[in-house]
């Protein structure tokens, strides 16, 4: 039984279809039997609104995996007064509660953040030798904060000190600085 | 005496319950085997026809069995874990203390899952070895190898944020390096190549949930560790298991 396709030209066929003959005339195919204005404006909508869902779902995720607020000890910390550190001497007084040594010089007093820039240990200071120790990987810094051994790429952090009003030193560990040059003046050293 | 037991054996089997379960005759003809096989849950993962080659244990020494093996260890005895541990900082230490020294058989079950752990990561290694030197690996086999390197990331991270967990010294600095590294991973990390993103946005910021590791880091690597990363193990276990049976069976000459 034959399929009766009545009047061929109230039939939607797709431009393939159509176009039979003349691609059987030219043998040539081009994009255009297969994109029509239909189709282009189909697939553009679609791959335009999943891009766009996609680009925010990715995005929110990425924003919702970090924390916006951070629970911790203060990033600002009094550290008593000046007198009570001596000349020359690296002290380890706020390294358990806060991580910083506060080392005093000739030219003032500055202070280190106890963390190995290698990969993040804590070092230990050997005043008989007058180094920072990293016991993971053994890198070494002296007292200005420069390695002198092992594997760490970069000087230790300094952070900013100044003076309250009540005469205290305040360390400011947010405010960090390892360049030579930057980091021996202004809020990082304390000319007392 | 005999008689009044088989009359009583005919009326259970003869149970709808029974009927339900065992839904086929006694495997006594070829038919009813390959129904048994069929229709079994466990059984069914088994091919219907084995080839004489997947016999020689020597073969593949069942490096990925034991490997599936070490994981269903690793998650029974880590459910268990689960009842006596939380991840805080308050708790986390003291509760592994408590593992160790009250609980009934609770330092036997760290000391099973921390060893099962460790045996995971050496077959995982050893069965990746074997399928590379039995040259397993090839086509139609090398969408499976692709699988199976994935799951040796997972195997590994699975090993890494469980080692965060007991909250001690040596697991606190072990992964206060091992994230360490991230920063120096080109664009995503602060202090890598081509870095743009400043130190409280990058890759080991979203890892640590902090700059520094914190509770936000043991909670992370706990839910990592309990439910992301072994969900995805799974999934990832079940294709690759479905693709050595699309891929003609266990190993061996094709």
């Amino acid at each position: 039984m034959g399929l009766k396709l009545g009047n061929s030209k109230n039939i939607h066929l797709p431009r393939a279809a159509v176009r039979e003959s003349d691609r059987e005339k030219s043998a040539i195919i081009t994009v255009m039997d297969f994109l029509s204005r239909r189709w282009l404006l189909l697939i553009i909508g679609w791959a335009g609104f999943l891009f766009v869902s996609g680009i925010t779902t990715l995005l929110t995720f990425v924003d919702f995996y970090k924390p916006k607020v951070i629970f911790g000890p203060s990033q600002r910390f009094k550290a008593g007064y000046p007198e009570e550190y001596p000349i020359g001497e690296v002290s380890t007084k706020w390294m358990s509660e806060y991580r910083v040594w506060l080392v005093r010089t000739k030219q003032g007093l500055y202070a280190f953040l106890g963390i190995c820039r290698h990969l993040g240990c804590t070092p230990r200071w050997v005043p008989e030798e007058g180094l920072f120790k990293c016991p993971c990987h053994g890198s070494n810094y002296n007292m200005e904060g420069d390695v002198v051994g092992g594997p760490a790429p970069k000087p230790l952090w300094r952070v900013a000190v100044s003076l309250s009003p009540d005469g205290q030193i305040v360390v400011d560990k947010s405010v960090k600085e390892d360049r030579p040059g930057v980091r021996e003046k202004s809020q990082f050293i304390l000319p007392v | 005496m005999e008689e009044k037991l088989k009359k009583a054996k005919d009326k259970v089997v003869q149970t709808q319950v029974w009927r339900s379960i065992f839904r086929q005759g006694w495997p006594t003809t070829d038919r009813n085997r390959l129904l048994t096989t069929i229709n079994t849950l466990l059984l069914h993962l088994h091919p219907i026809k084995v080839k004489t080659h997947a016999l020689k244990v020597r073969y593949t020494f069942c490096l990925g069995g034991i490997t599936l093996f070490m994981f269903v260890i690793e998650t029974v005895t880590g459910v268990l874990l689960m009842y006596y541990y939380r991840p805080t900082l308050e708790y986390a230490y003291q509760d592994i203390k408590d593992l160790e020294f009250t609980v009934t058989f609770g330092l036997f079950l760290r000391n099973m899952h921390r060893w099962a752990g460790h045996a995971m990561v050496l077959s995982v290694i050893l069965h990746m070895c074997r399928v590379f030197y039995t040259g397993s690996y090839k086509p139609p086999r090398e969408f499976n190898w692709v699988i199976g390197v994935q799951l040796l990331v997972i195997t590994l991270l699975l090993s890494f944020t469980g080692y965060l967990l007991p909250w001690d010294q040596l697991s606190f600095w072990a992964v206060t390096v091992g994230t360490n590294m991230a920063k120096a991973t080109p664009i995503l990390g602060a202090e890598g190549p081509f870095s743009v993103l400043p130190a409280n946005t990058d890759i080991c910021f979203y890892l640590r949930g902090s700059e520094d590791i914190s509770g936000n880091t043991l909670l992370r690597f706990y839910v990592l560790h309990c439910i992301f990363l072994p969900l995805v193990a799974s999934g990832l276990m079940g294709v690759h298991f479905w693709r050595i049976r699309k891929d003609g069976g266990i190993s061996g000459p094709l």
